[in-house]
């Protein structure tokens, strides 16, 4: 029997792992990644490390909510 | 005696530790020096969390701060999290994390008691809004126009009213494989009649569309009555195929919507019970076509392309 269609189109890719932003850390209270020796908030830093959001959360294409998760 | 904190937040956000949007709206949300509690999903084995589902309370203990989430105090709720669950039975898991997953997925739905606040967006309404079927009706009540579509799993194309040399193929939802050490995901394609004829679709339903070749594609942000809309090029000219394959060399560009358009935006959102909702559209043959609704559509990777103040919008209507 051949494969569905869409078995057929499928695009595979590497789950990423998660993980920490480098010389950060993640504050409880305030609910965001600071920068440890800035203080400043990682997303509206000019730290060219800052994670590049993605069209998905996470970058993860398994749909816009992590319906995969 | 413990000494912590206790926070009586007006904003409840449930989202997880490395959700960096997340980060964009608790920015906003303390330059207008509101009170406001992130609770990350991938947190909850680390607090202490006590739900009374009748007054409703959700009591909750980290180990530098406690909180009430009342009611009585509380506003809103952002909701990061997911609305459909796929993969809480994996063999390879082992019987506690299995348990853990499908536990805490019903506990984060379980916050729904708190039904007298401003959601974005319900989860019930979330569940109902992505049914792409669904989205499509509603859509075209309102007056969208929308590409002939029908949802099948008979290949015979020449029995259907679709008279298209080529044809969109799209799933009738997300699909996401396991593939040995990858994961596999299926974009819209475009595909021949001769390929739907020779498929054998019984297996699985799919969805077929009238194909909109040429088109550009519209990417329209809406927050309750907030529209935030822009084109999606490539160097100048719209993407024929699914621009997500394309997106790491596209250009995004703000534009305006007609009023009409934009009417029709928020009153598709109004329809969802949705106050969040990202609407893709196609404009193709000069006119606009409703592709679909995404109710956790993303938005935070516009935020470095255009100047909409997205994050500050979601901000401001959560402590409204």
């Amino acid at each position: 029997m051949s494969e569905h269609i869409l078995l057929k189109k499928v695009s595979t890719y590497n789950r990423k792992k998660l993980k920490d932003p480098e010389g950060c850390e993640y504050d409880e209270l305030i609910g965001g990644w600071t920068i440890k020796k800035t203080n400043e908030y990682l997303v509206k830093s000019n730290d060219p490390k800052k994670p590049k959001p993605g069209t998905k959360k996470e970058d993860i294409e398994t749909g816009e909510d992590l319906k995969g998760e | 005696m413990s000494k912590l904190q206790t926070i009586y937040p007006e904003v409840l956000i449930i989202s997880n530790k490395h959700d960096y949007s997340t980060d964009n709206v608790t920015y906003s949300l303390r330059k207008y020096n509101s009170s406001y509690l992130r609770l990350n999903r991938d947190q909850f084995e680390e607090m202490k969390l006590n739900l009374d589902p009748l007054t409703p309370k959700l009591y909750g203990e980290t180990s530098e701060y406690k909180f009430i989430i009342d009611e009585t105090k509380l506003k809103s709720i952002y909701f990061r999290a997911p609305t459909f669950l796929r993969d809480n039975y994996q063999p390879e898991l082992r019987p506690v994390e299995q348990l853990a997953r499908s536990q805490w997925a019903a506990f984060v739905r379980a916050i729904s008691v708190f039904e007298n606040v401003k959601w974005f967006n319900k989860p019930k309404n979330t569940y109902q809004a992505e049914i792409k079927p669904f989205q499509l009706k509603k859509a075209a009540e309102i007056g969208f126009e929308i590409p002939e579509t029908i949802i099948t799993n008979d290949s015979d194309i020449n029995s259907k009213k679709f008279d298209y040399n080529n044809i969109i193929l799209k799933s009738l939802d997300t699909v996401l494989l396991k593939l040995d050490n990858k994961e596999g995901f299926v974009y819209t394609n475009t595909v021949s009649r001769d390929d739907i004829n020779n498929a054998d679709l019984s297996k699985a339903p799919v969805i077929l569309q009238q194909p909109l070749i040429p088109k550009v594609d519209i990417r329209v942000t809406v927050i309750e009555d907030k529209v935030f809309a822009v084109s999606i090029k490539k160097d100048g000219s719209g993407i024929d195929k699914d621009w997500r394959i394309e997106k790491y060399n596209v250009q995004y560009e703000s534009i305006k919507l007609s009023s009409d358009l934009e009417r029709k935006c928020v009153k598709l959102l109004k329809k969802l019970g949705l106050n969040f909702g990202a609407i893709d559209l196609a404009y193709y043959n000069n006119k606009f076509y409703f592709i679909e609704i995404n109710p956790t559509g993303e938005w935070s990777w516009l935020l470095s392309h255009v100047d909409y103040p997205i994050d500050k919008t979601i901000a401001e209507v959560l402590i409204k």
